[in-house]
């Protein structure tokens, strides 16, 4: 892919390449739930199988006394790709085949091959399958995965940790290498590489540039929203001129007047380093080539079920393959951690390569922790160039930020990270004038992908650490700089749109702002500080947006005869809470809470028989939107902070359709009432029973048995689509047609097993030029952090925070807390140890775990002196995603913090024990 | 030298006699052998402690809190080994599994038996070995600071188990 094709990339673009060259039907079921492919499990506890959340999880309607899946988790049931063996799965056989992926411990040099018959001897090695393999049988490389899969011999691989080959060990054999040699540490020996090799130039996996000159504060003279994405080859300065020519002319404006407009000038450079997600539970996984039926089974942890079975179906998709794969059944299960390391792993590919060369025995992958770390997704490291003015009242008049991304080997997410990176990097502010430019370049470090932040982390470390520094230059409290410049409802965003959501920064801002820790921070720093430490207090605003602005959600909810609600979800639970979350969704609709939620579901949503392909045009989409099967974008990844909103909504338009069209109607059946025009006004519920005006009161089960009764509709099976603005369609029902945000519509009536699809009268799609808009919905989070600075070992110490977040309605408390926390330790790794060198010594080459890696640890923590304050939300605001912003705040609140300490400012991550004592002298 | 020896233990209360490979670490064997596989592994070095059971050894009285992924079974001749499996009695679950749904401890929870069983060592020994209120903070942390968690920045965690201490009778002195 050239640069031009990489920078017109988004992500539709991608799922529209695979989804049109795999023709096999995708069929994803989440594992650990009754109906899944996995057997009943005979350990122990029979009883609360699987995911039955147990008794005792529901607190009442819209509550949760524990996680949903939390009694699992907390049995220690078999929930994870890596706890399942074939002989687990029902229908499989059970001779299991162990294989291992050898990889390219270096990639400057050429590699020669593999030594087989070391392998053999070694290992017991049976069969060895390569590059030539996979050209022989003519598979397919599905887009997101580069250009090999398998480094080539006689080539030089593409990156550090590449697959070279896949070997295949019979269970037996591998059970007994266990007992001698317990670990397979390191397979390089294995791996022959010859004389070493010029490295290439990198390409651009997609570059981004973003500028906007304001005429006033709602309107713009030129952005992206009014005028067109503009990209290379940049042509000469033109105000009249095409967009790029336009482009150019207003950034060249953007710095002529950062130069004469007598404005305080900023500019600092800012880097951050490449980190590994982490997460506990190493790729793992069992898959099985069913040659009789052409099914390929998956059984993993990932965060992108539909997507993964797709790319899987891709591999297979060529006329002229030896293997035929007409469907794949994918397993989903809940993954242990994933922070988006998860998302488009191409774990899952090489998992259904050595499925298909199994012999028809299932075969078994798991990735021991070095290899994780060899070759598991990392955080893209960046160079940040940072540059602000602002006048003499405090305000930020203008931006101009260039961001180079290092992507590793693979594209995977960069184009869409950097383009992220772009959106976000004016943070919470209003800036009349910006000139942004982002771009992911290839190396030959290992791949980087989707991580908790998605390039917003890594452009809020620069922006918020320049603007404390402004605010000190100029004698200005930090804060109240800040509420200078925040962006609110009525303003253009960094694309030219308008944020769809009142964003709350302010009440964030005085909150901090009027804290004790924040007015007590000189009295901290002069108490606190002592011969040993120095004490200081910082502050960083983080604003992430959620959702991806292309955002594909899929639900169903169903009442079944005995009363339990069901919810279906194409989300995942990685440990984010969305299991709850969607549970708790339906409460106020049916005065309980689902009862048995099922996430990662695609099978089920077939019923709604969907197409989708990316189109570039409106005209293309109006002509593809007559198909009442097609839209824009079939199912969207658990990912971008979406969960809370996005997948919610799918889960409670579902809802509200069986409510309208089963529920109510039998309620005006048993209070004998002849109006049955449905208003949700009308109705309340109290203690289980529904309330119609204030007075009749009927309980669930009656109302249960009298919709069965009555036939009416009992499930309802949704797709919502978000682009800006949520797709609406009307469909008729009964007698009546009704509009909806959502775009595609099955009903199940009481006594049917199946849904009946209802065609769309009309659909209104969001409008294509809403591309354009970029993100458009943002949660607003504060950091107040106090560090301890050690002066002889430059150890810094976060001794105390707290956090001020804007999360709309709340679902959960603690869910929402648990976020936050877990974010805070995660962001002390990013912010004080953990790094991971590109290439020399780094993981690509193997050996590194977590006796190298230091990730934080409890005494890391300032346990018991973290709080989170929730700010009060606007009624009727929607619950906002918040699992990603709660990182972004983290690293310039303890850079800031350092600062205040030491006088000292730090621009580079790690803010390491040495880098502190050499700048402290 | 044989690469193989006769060990007799207790998994989980029940009485077990195998042959074992000398170098087959206690992890692998409960997952391939035993299809036990509440005992999470994830840095398989003894780092992360995700792999965490106690283990009460031939001679001792107290369970340790013990990494299962560098013990080999052939050590745990004569020793007593609970893994998460048989932590609740029956339907009733320990109450440290109870605090721990109810202090919202983990997320992912694949670190979640590991912190258990690291807690149920600190609960075994305060038993014997009762400390004052102020001493609780400490005694967390030395049992459960190495452990790692990527999701939850150990809040709930040392939220969950401090409660458990609190309201066992006997772990605390007046």
């Amino acid at each position: 892919m050239n640069l031009m094709d990489a920078y017109k990339q988004n992500r539709r673009t991608f799922i529209g390449i695979s989804s049109g060259l795999a023709s096999a039907t995708l069929m994803v079921k989440y594992l650990a739930q009754g109906d899944a492919e996995a057997k009943e499990q005979t350990d122990y506890d029979k009883k609360n199988q699987i995911l039955d959340p147990g008794p005792a999880w529901s607190a009442g309607p819209g509550k949760a006394r524990h996680r949903y899946d939390g009694l699992a988790k907390v049995s220690g049931r078999k929930i994870y790709g890596r706890d399942f063996h074939a002989a687990d799965m029902q229908g499989w056989p059970t001779d299991e085949v162990r294989v291992l992926v050898l990889r390219a411990h270096a990639a400057d040099r050429i590699f020669l091959g593999v030594d087989v018959a070391k392998l053999e001897k070694d290992l017991k090695v049976f069969k060895v399958v390569t590059h030539q393999d996979f050209v022989r049988d003519h598979l397919k490389i599905p887009f997101y995965f580069g250009r090999i899969m398998m480094a080539v011999p006689g080539g030089r691989p593409d990156y550090l940790g590449q697959p070279v080959a896949l070997a295949f060990i019979r269970n037996k054999d591998y059970l007994a290498l266990l007992a001698i040699e317990p670990k397979f540490f390191d397979l390089s020996s294995y791996v022959q590489l010859g004389s070493t090799a010029s490295l290439g130039q990198p390409t651009s996996y997609g570059m981004t540039r973003l500028t906007r000159y304001r005429e006033s504060p709602t309107k713009d003279l030129f952005s992206v929203a009014q005028d067109g994405m503009s990209s290379p080859p940049w042509e000469a300065p033109d105000p009249k001129g095409s967009t790029n020519a336009r482009c150019v002319y207003y950034g060249n404006l953007i710095e002529q007047e950062m130069q004469n407009q007598g404005w305080h000038i900023f500019s600092e450079s800012y880097v951050t380093q490449s980190v590994d997600p982490c997460f506990m539970e190493s790729e793992s996984g069992i898959a099985w080539f069913e040659k009789k039926k052409n099914t390929l089974h998956l059984t993993l942890g990932t965060q992108s079920p539909y997507e993964d079975a797709d790319a899987c179906a891709t591999i297979f998709a060529d006329k002229t393959s030896s293997f035929r794969v007409q469907t794949v059944k994918l397993n989903a299960c809940y993954p242990g951690g994933g922070f988006g390391g998860r998302d488009h792993s191409d774990f899952p590919l090489y998992l259904a390569i050595a499925a298909v060369y199994g012999d028809g025995k299932p075969i078994r992958i798991v990735y021991n922790r070095f290899e994780q770390f060899q070759a598991g997704i990392k955080r893209h490291p960046a160079r940040i160039q940072e540059k602000i003015a602002v006048d003499n009242d405090g305000m930020i008049q203008a931006l101009k930020t260039d961001i180079q991304l290092d992507g590793g080997g693979q594209n995977n997410f960069s184009f869409a990270v950097q383009a992220v990176a772009a959106q976000n990097a004016t943070a919470a502010y209003y800036i009349p004038r910006v000139d942004i430019q982002s771009q992911a370049l290839s190396s030959i470090a290992v791949t980087a992908g989707s991580m908790r932040g998605f390039g917003t982390l890594q452009a809020m470390f620069a922006l918020e650490s320049l603007v404390d520094q402004a605010a000190y230059k100029l004698k200005l409290d930090p804060i109240e700089l800040r509420l200078i410049n925040l962006l609110n409802n009525f303003q253009n965003t960094t694309m030219g749109g308008k944020p769809t959501y009142v964003i709350q920064s302010e009440k964030v801002l005085r909150a901090a702002q009027t804290s004790k820790f924040w007015v007590e921070r000189e009295l901290s720093k002069k108490t606190k500080s002592d011969s040993k430490n120095m004490y200081g207090v910082g502050f960083a605003l983080a604003l992430k947006s959620y959702g991806t602005n292309l955002d594909a959600c899929l639900a169903a909810v169903e009442i079944a005869a005995d009363g339990r609600v069901l919810v279906k979800s194409n989300g995942i639970d990685m440990g984010n809470g969305v299991a709850t979350t969607l549970s708790l969704a339906v409460a106020d609709l049916f005065g309980r809470n689902a009862d048995r939620i099922l996430m990662g579901v695609t099978e089920d949503f077939e019923s709604l028989r969907l197409t989708s392909s990316f189109e570039s045009s409106q005209a293309a989409e109006d002509s593809k939107a007559k198909n009442p099967r097609w839209v824009p974008y079939l199912s969207m990844s658990q990912a971008a902070s979406a969960g809370a909103y996005q997948m919610r909504h799918a889960v409670r338009q579902a809802a509200t359709l069986v409510l309208r069209h089963g529920v109510w109607p039998a309620a005006c059946n048993l209070a004998n009432i002849g109006n049955r025009t449905f208003d949700i006004k009308r109705i309340k519920w109290k203690q289980g029973e529904i309330w119609i005006d204030s007075e009749r009161r009927i309980g669930w089960q009656a109302l249960v048995e009298n919709l069965y009764k009555q036939k009416m509709v009992s499930g309802a099976m949704v797709h919502a689509y978000y682009r800006s603005q949520w797709a609406e369609a009307s469909f008729r029902i009964g007698n009546a047609i009704e509009t909806l945000p959502i775009d595609a519509l099955a009903l199940r009536l009481a006594h049917h097993s199946s849904y009946t699809l209802l065609d769309r009268i009309t659909v209104q799609m969001p409008p294509f030029k809403n591309n354009l808009f970029g993100v458009d919905m943002f949660t607003p989070y504060g950091l107040l952090v106090g560090v301890a600075v050690n002066k002889e070992t430059g150890v810094v110490r976060v001794d105390a925070a707290e956090g001020y977040i804007d999360v709309g309605q709340m679902g959960q408390l603690e869910i929402v807390e648990g976020q936050a926390q877990g974010a805070l330790a995660m962001g002390i790794g990013q912010t004080l140890f953990e790094n991971l060198p590109l290439t020399k010594g780094g993981p690509g080459e193997g050996g590194w775990n977590f006796g190298r890696y230091r990730v934080p640890l409890m005494g890391d923590i300032p346990i018991n002196r973290f709080k989170l304050h929730v700010i009060e939300p606007i009624p009727n605001d929607p619950p906002k995603g918040m699992s990603e912003v709660v990182e972004c705040a983290v690293a310039p609140a303890i850079a800031n913090a350092i600062a205040h300490a030491t006088g000292k400012r730090f621009r580079e991550l790690p803010i390491s024990p040495d880098k502190v004592k050499g700048a402290l002298g | 030298m044989s690469d193989q020896t006769k060990v007799t233990f207790q998994l989980n209360n029940t009485k077990i006699s195998e042959t074992a490979y000398l170098s087959m670490m206690l992890a692998d064997y409960l997952h391939e052998i035993k299809g036990l596989t509440a005992t999470r592994v994830c840095c398989g070095i003894g780092v992360c402690r995700a792999c965490t059971v106690a283990v009460k050894r031939a001679g001792e009285k107290s369970y340790e809190a013990t990494r299962a992924c560098i013990t080999p079974v052939s050590s745990l001749d004569g020793a007593s080994i609970k893994t998460t499996e048989s932590l609740a009695d029956g339907t009733k679950l320990h109450p440290l599994q109870d605090s721990f749904l109810k202090n919202f401890a983990f997320q992912c929870g694949y670190s979640t038996s590991g912190f258990l069983m690291g807690a149920y060592v600190i609960l075994d020994k305060l038993q014997k070995n009762p400390i004052s209120a102020s001493g609780i903070d400490e005694a967390i942390l030395a049992g459960l600071g190495d452990h790692i968690c990527r999701c939850t920045g150990y809040q709930q965690y040392y939220a969950a188990v401090k409660e458990v201490i609190l309201t066992t009778p006997g772990l605390v002195r007046d």
